[in-house]
């Protein structure tokens, strides 16, 4: 490719004045040559050429001091060639060149890596937030949450004697206090509030027959409470909220999302996974306890077999107590344990039972 | 550059005309709004950036075109500052509502600290976009005092306020003088002979004729309006002068505001792009320039200023300037 060569006018960023220059485009070189009447020839690197089009003329800059620049009168074959020349090596060049078609795909796809990110890396990010935050923060979210449901449940004073009593036999790994609540109704569900707080129903209480089933009933539970899932499940479900609620800049909203998701604690349903995770962390507790661990496949049956008529709160969050089922009982094969009996969970048990 | 002594004497001409395409703005709009969307509102700037070196480089004078030299990655910054007083502010408005007496006092305090910040506002804006125009190679600069600013605005705020809003026109052509007054182009210098008096009586004439009319003088009313603004501008070089005048008439500003509300109405508003360019064109034509100031002999004056802050904070809060 041979180099070109133009007569133009260069604004040298001094005066207003044009001063005629002989331009020479050198292809090769990739440099620009320019001579301003009698001074010293100058150049630039097609690099750092920025060029702009007007009717009838290019115009020239150099991107290391835009307020020089030269103007070409050009007809539009000149001008293409021009912009050919030095839109080779010039990487700015062509990407403001790029089509409409291209920008907008390569936005569509920085879109989606934000959508993708804000679907699949946000709320494991969000969970593992809170490993940061203080447990006093489980306990205020708890207690605020327990406060309302004491008001409008029915405790039973004298059975939640006997299971704290019963509790305190055992060994569930807590990192924290715990406290059992039996609340009478017909309900066949338990649940874990943040603070440590644990609500068993009389509803699923009575039908239990062992102190194995009872245990691994508290081991599920506490396990909850133990890896922090209810916390976990709010941040995840509040990360999106926040994020979004930060584009469009609606504070107020994120505010009412947090307070209607604290409130919903007990509706929260836990991710399989968590699921899964506390029932093997409650296995765990029962070998720990030395109570029989197929107490926790008896527990499901139960749990299973009153879902028929009513879907019980604890299951309903993921209908598949069968994988479940199975997955338990592929880890009980290979599991090393020994029941002994426990006289002072027996006389509490049967105090629950009445 | 020998004769300039013998050119400066003799009357020049000046042809200042805008060549935008609406369907060249539009192809850039579109694009704009989509990456602006698509990057949850990050690349506005960058945005901001296109569309006035698209406008800045299709203005013309004497078929030299103006230059916008500033860059998306000045005005970001620009926006993050914005974006982190924007915060400050929503936190002092928070405190004074969570501990002030009344709510009232809150919003008030929330709005003379932006109140405030308006001929900071106004000077940062200048400065930022004037200092990035450049026209053959030399660029415009803007020398006001940020303090003097102030106090006048204040003042004549207060005084507008004692007024019941009366001496706002005043207050309007007295930060009009004021900014063009300490305009430049190298070593061109910018003048406003703009009066309080006149405007008021512009507008109070105006006001009365468009409700007697019902709204139909308005578009005179616009006319002389700009009209106003453009032939008390001028510009001195030493000894020679460049006299600003407007040509337009009611009966254009007529059809040309007709012609663009039809125009956004029957297209739901897509016809912007086309409607913001047919008006530069309109305003630009109308513009005459005479005297004997030789634009080939200006020289660099102005230095380069490239905080954009005050650029984003008037783009913000919707202060139009030049």
């Amino acid at each position: 490719m041979e180099s070109l060569e133009f007569s133009a006018w260069h604004f040298d960023g001094l005066t207003s004045a044009p001063l005629a220059v002989k331009l020479r485009f050198h292809p090769q070189q990739k440099l620009l040559y320019f001579q301003v009447q009698d001074a010293s020839e100058q150049q630039w690197q097609f690099a750092d050429i920025e060029l702009q089009d007007a009717p009838g003329l290019v115009e020239l800059r150099n991107r290391a001091d835009r307020l020089a620049f030269i103007r070409i009168d050009t007809t539009k074959e000149q001008r293409n060639q021009i912009h050919k020349t030095v839109a080779k090596n010039n990487f700015y060049f062509q990407f403001r060149q790029l089509s409409l078609f291209k920008v907008i795909l390569v936005a569509s796809l920085v879109f989606l890596g934000l959508l993708a990110a804000y679907l699949w890396v946000l709320p494991p990010l969000a969970e593992r937030a809170v490993l940061l935050l203080p447990t006093t923060v489980d306990d205020q979210i708890g207690d605020t949450f327990y406060a309302s449901f004491v008001e409008h449940s029915d405790i039973d004073q004298k059975r939640s004697k006997a299971l704290n009593a019963f509790a305190d036999e055992l060994e569930l790994y807590n990192k924290r206090p715990l406290h059992f609540n039996v609340v009478k109704s017909s309900e066949v569900n338990a649940f874990a509030m943040p603070n440590g707080e644990i609500v068993v129903y009389t509803g699923l209480l009575d039908q239990l027959d062992n102190t194995a089933q009872l245990v691994a009933l508290l081991g599920h539970e506490v396990s909850h409470v133990n890896e922090r899932h209810s916390m976990r499940l709010l941040s995840r479900n509040l990360a999106g909220y926040l994020v979004l609620s930060l584009v469009i800049g609606d504070v107020s909203g994120f505010t009412a999302v947090l307070a209607d998701n604290a409130q919903q604690l007990q509706m929260l349903s836990y991710s399989r996974k968590h699921e899964e995770e506390a029932d093997h962390l409650g296995l765990k507790i029962l070998i720990k306890n030395k109570q029989n661990p197929t107490g926790m496949l008896e527990l499901f049956a139960k749990l299973k077999g009153s879902s028929q008529i009513n879907v019980p709160e604890l299951l309903s969050s993921h209908p598949l107590p069968t994988s479940r089922i199975q997955a338990l009982n592929k880890k009980l094969v290979t599991l090393h344990y020994r029941v002994e009996p426990n006289d002072k969970l027996e006389t509490y048990f049967s105090q629950l039972k009445r | 550059m020998e004769n300039n002594e013998l050119q400066a004497a003799t009357a020049q001409n000046y042809q200042l005309e805008f060549k935008g395409e609406g369907s060249a703005f539009f192809g850039i709009l579109i694009v704009n709004w989509i990456l602006t969307v698509l990057t949850l509102g990050f690349y506005y700037p960058w945005a901001r950036a296109k569309q006035l070196q698209y406008t800045y480089s299709h203005t013309t004078l004497n078929n030299e075109s103006f230059y916008f030299s500033g860059t998306g990655a000045e005005m970001f910054k620009g926006f993050i500052k914005l974006i982190g007083m924007y915060l400050l502010f929503m936190v002092v408005y928070g405190l004074f509502v969570s501990y002030a007496e009344s709510p009232i006092l809150a919003v008030l305090v929330l709005y003379l600290c932006i109140f405030a910040f308006i001929p900071l506002i106004i000077h940062g804006s200048l400065r930022y976009r004037l200092s990035r125009t450049s026209y053959r190679g030399i660029r415009f600069g803007y020398r006001g005092d940020r303090r003097e600013l102030m106090v006048q605005f204040f003042r004549d705020v207060l005084l507008s306020i004692v007024t019941l809003g009366i001496y706002s026109s005043w207050l309007s052509m007295n930060l009009r003088s004021y900014t063009h007054r300490h305009m430049r182009y190298g070593n061109i210098e910018f003048s406003n002979e703009a009066k309080g008096t006149d405007y008021f009586i512009l507008n109070l004439k105006g006001g009365l004729l468009t409700i007697l009319t019902l709204g139909i003088y308005s578009f005179w009313w616009q006319k002389d309006i700009f009209n106003y603004y453009i032939d008390n501008m001028e510009l001195k070089q030493n000894e020679n002068r460049i006299k600003m005048h407007s040509t337009a008439t009611g009966g254009a500003f007529f059809k040309l505001l007709i012609t663009n509300f039809l125009l956004l109405f029957f297209t739901f508003g897509i016809a912007a792009a086309w409607v913001e360019m047919r008006t530069l064109r309109f305003l630009f034509s109308h513009i005459q320039m005479t005297g004997n100031i030789d634009l080939s002999a200006v020289s660099q004056t102005e230095a380069a200023y490239n905080d954009a802050f005050g650029e984003d904070a008037a783009d913000f809060f919707n202060i139009d300037l030049i």
